[in-house]
C-alpha cells in the first residue's frame, strides 16, 4: 500500500513522462494563465552541467534532463520556461514524510520539540542549501539590479532566481523595490533541491526516491543527544519512575577524587533499585547528581527499537510489522 | 633485523589487553607481567603491586556515559534483547528503602516519597504561608510537617507581594557587587545551564 502523498498521479515509466508533465505539471503551474513550456530535451541534452548533476545523483541515462533543468528554475526567475513549483511541492512532501517517519520510528520516545528540531536539522533550508552546494549546483550569474538572463544552453544547468538583495559594492547592498518578486539564495537553492527530489519521485517512483533521500539527507549526522534542555531533571526523572512503576531514583557516589582540594571531581550514578540508569560527573556532588539525572532522562528518550521498522518498508516488498508507540513525554 | 621490545610487544597485544614482555608470548592473550600502573619497582617496593585478577584483563578507559546506551530497565518487555524477560517492575512500599550492601554508598540520605501529609494539613500549610511568609518559610514548614521543601513550594507558593520584596532585596544586594563578583555569577549561571544539557 503506497501512502497517498507518495502516490504519483499515474504509474510513470520513461515513456509516460511527457503525458505526466503536460497534464499535471503544466496546467496548474502558471498563475497568469498562459502555458509555460518545458525546456526541450534536445536543448537540455547539450548542457554539460545537467549531465554532470544526473551522473552525480546516480540517476539512469534515461532520466530526462529537461525535468532536471525545470527543477533548477525557481518561481522568481525571469524566463519563459516552466517553473519548479509543482516539483518542489512533491519533493517537500516526500522529504517531510521520510524524515518524520525516520525520526519517529527510530527514536519513538523523542519529545515533540526535539522531533521538530531534528526535522529542521535534516530537511531545513540551511541543510538543503548545503546539499545543493555539495551536488555542485551553481547560481546563475547576475549583474546589476536586473540579473542578466540568457535563455541559451549555458544557464539551463544553473540555479535561476532573482535575488532579493544585490551587492552593489562590498558594503552597499541594494534591496529589490518589490521584495515579493525576489528570493534569497537559500530559498532558491533549497527549493531547487526539493524539486530534484520531486522530479526523481515522479519519474523513478517512491522506492528509488526514498533511497535517494536516505543517501543524501538522512545519512547526515545529527546529534540527537544535544537536542535536550531540561529545567528540573531530578524531578522529571522522579516523575518518570513513578509513572512507569520503577523504584524511585536514588543517587549513589561511584567515584571521587580530591574532595578537599581546589579541583575535586565526583562521579555519581542514578539508580532505580538495583539498576543503574544514568551516570554523571562534575566538580561538585550537586553537578554530578544533576548530570546523572540528565543522562538517565536522555537514555530514556533516546531509546531506539532494534530492528527499526518503517511504514515505507511495506511497499519495498518487506512485511510491515508495526512500530513501537510510546506513552508520551513526562509532565512535571 | 632486530625489532625493539616495544614493537614486539605491540605486535602481540590487542587493544585493551596489555602484556609487558619483550619476548613474544606463546599466546597473544597471555600477559606475562604486572599491568603498567604507577607502581614503581624502587620507590613503591613496600606497597603491594596491583595485579590482574586473571590472565585476560579488559582495561577500558574511563569515559563519559553515553546516552545512546539504553539501560535494560528502559527497554520495553516486548523486545528480544531484554535479557531478563521476567524482570518485573519493582513496586516497593513507600517507607521501605531498597537496600543492597554491594551497591555504592548513597550520595545523601534521600528518602522515598512518603505521602504522609493530609488534605487538612495542606490547607494549614497554605494558611500559614499566606499569613506570614517571612516566618513560615519553605524550610520551616517542611521541617514542621515532615515533608520535602519542594512539596511546600508546590502546594503553597509565596504570595506575590513577598516574592517582589525578595526580588527587590536581591537586586539591592546585586547592586553592591563588584564587576568580578557579577561576572562570576554570570559564569556560574552559564555553567548550570551546561549541567542541565549535560554538555
Amino acid at each position: 500500500m503506497i501512502p497517498s502523498i507518495l502516490r504519483p498521479y499515474r504509474s510513470v515509466g520513461s515513456g509516460s513522462i511527457r503525458v505526466l508533465r503536460s497534464r499535471t505539471l503544466g496546467t496548474r503551474n502558471n498563475s497568469s494563465g498562459s502555458k509555460q513550456p518545458a525546456v526541450p530535451e534536445e536543448v537540455a541534452a547539450k548542457n554539460a552541467e545537467l549531465r554532470v548533476l544526473r551522473a552525480r545523483l546516480e540517476l539512469s541515462d534515461s532520466f530526462p534532463l529537461s525535468l532536471l533543468s525545470t527543477a533548477l528554475n525557481t518561481p522568481t526567475s525571469r524566463n519563459e520556461y516552466m517553473k519548479n513549483t509543482d516539483l518542489q511541492r512533491a519533493g517537500r512532501r516526500l522529504l517531510d514524510y521520510r524524515i518524520s517517519e525516520y525520526i519517529t520510528c527510530k527514536y519513538p520516545r523523542l519529545p515533540t520539540e526535539a522531533v521538530k528540531s531534528a526535522s529542521l536539522a535534516f530537511g531545513g533550508e540551511d541543510t538543503l542549501t548545503n546539499i545543493g552546494t555539495i551536488w555542485g549546483i551553481e547560481a546563475e550569474r547576475s549583474s546589476g539590479p536586473i540579473p542578466y538572463v540568457e535563455h541559451g544552453v549555458e544557464n539551463l544547468g544553473k540555479l535561476r532566481y532573482v535575488p532579493r538583495e544585490i551587492k552593489v559594492t562590498r558594503r552597499v547592498v541594494k534591496i529589490q523595490p518589490d521584495t515579493s518578486k525576489g528570493s534569497s539564495f537559500k530559498e532558491a537553492m533549497s527549493s531547487a533541491v526539493e524539486a530534484v527530489f520531486g522530479a526523481v519521485l515522479m519519474t523513478e517512483g517512491p522506492n528509488y526516491a526514498i533511497d535517494l533521500v536516505d543517501g543524501h539527507v538522512l545519512s547526515r549526522r545529527v546529534d540527537f543527544s544535544a537536542l535536550f534542555q531540561f529545567s528540573s531533571p531530578s524531578r522529571e526523572l522522579h516523575r518518570l519512575c513513578v509513572r512507569e512503576g520503577f523504584v524511585e531514583p536514588e543517587y549513589r557516589l561511584l567515584a571521587e577524587s580530591g574532595r578537599h582540594t581546589v579541583a575535586p571531581s565526583f562521579v555519581v550514578g542514578a539508580y532505580s533499585g538495583p539498576d543503574k540508569i544514568g551516570e554523571g560527573y562534575g566538580t561538585s556532588k550537586q553537578e554530578a547528581r544533576s548530570r546523572a539525572a540528565v543522562n538517565a532522562l536522555k537514555a530514556w528518550y533516546l531509546y531506539s527499537p532494534k530492528p527499526v521498522n518503517y511504514p515505507s518498508d511495506g511497499y519495498k516488498g518487506e512485511e510491515y510489522k508495526g512500530v513501537y508507540i510510546d506513552a508520551g513525554q513526562i509532565v512535571v | 633485523m632486530r625489532l625493539s621490545p616495544h614493537t614486539v610487544a605491540s605486535r602481540y597485544c590487542i587493544r585493551g589487553v596489555r602484556c609487558k614482555s619483550t619476548a613474544a608470548p606463546a599466546s597473544p592473550f597471555e600477559p606475562s607481567g604486572p599491568l603498567p600502573t604507577k607502581f614503581n619497582q624502587r620507590h613503591s617496593s613496600k606497597s603491594e603491586p596491583i595485579l590482574p585478577p586473571g590472565k585476560l584483563t579488559y582495561f577500558p578507559s574511563p569515559t563519559i556515559a553515553n546516552p545512546l546506551y539504553t539501560p535494560e530497565l528502559f527497554i520495553p518487555g516486548s523486545e528480544a534483547r531484554k535479557k531478563n524477560q521476567a524482570l518485573k517492575k519493582l513496586c516497593l512500599q513507600n517507607d521501605v528503602r531498597f537496600e543492597d550492601p554491594t551497591l555504592p554508598p548513597l550520595l545523601s540520605s534521600s528518602k522515598y516519597t512518603k505521602y504522609n501529609v493530609t488534605a487538612d494539613q495542606v490547607e494549614q500549610i497554605r494558611k500559614l504561608r499566606a499569613e506570614n511568609p517571612e516566618i513560615n518559610t519553605v524550610q520551616t514548614l517542611s521541617r514542621q510537617f515532615n515533608c520535602s521543601p519542594v512539596f511546600i513550594s508546590m502546594v503553597a507558593p509565596a504570595p506575590d507581594s513577598w516574592k517582589s520584596t525578595l526580588e527587590q532585596k536581591l537586586a539591592e544586594t546585586k547592586s553592591l557587587w563588584t564587576k568580578e563578583r557579577m561576572l562570576a555569577d554570570i559564569h556560574r549561571q552559564a555553567q548550570k545551564q551546561n549541567w542541565l544539557q549535560d554538555s
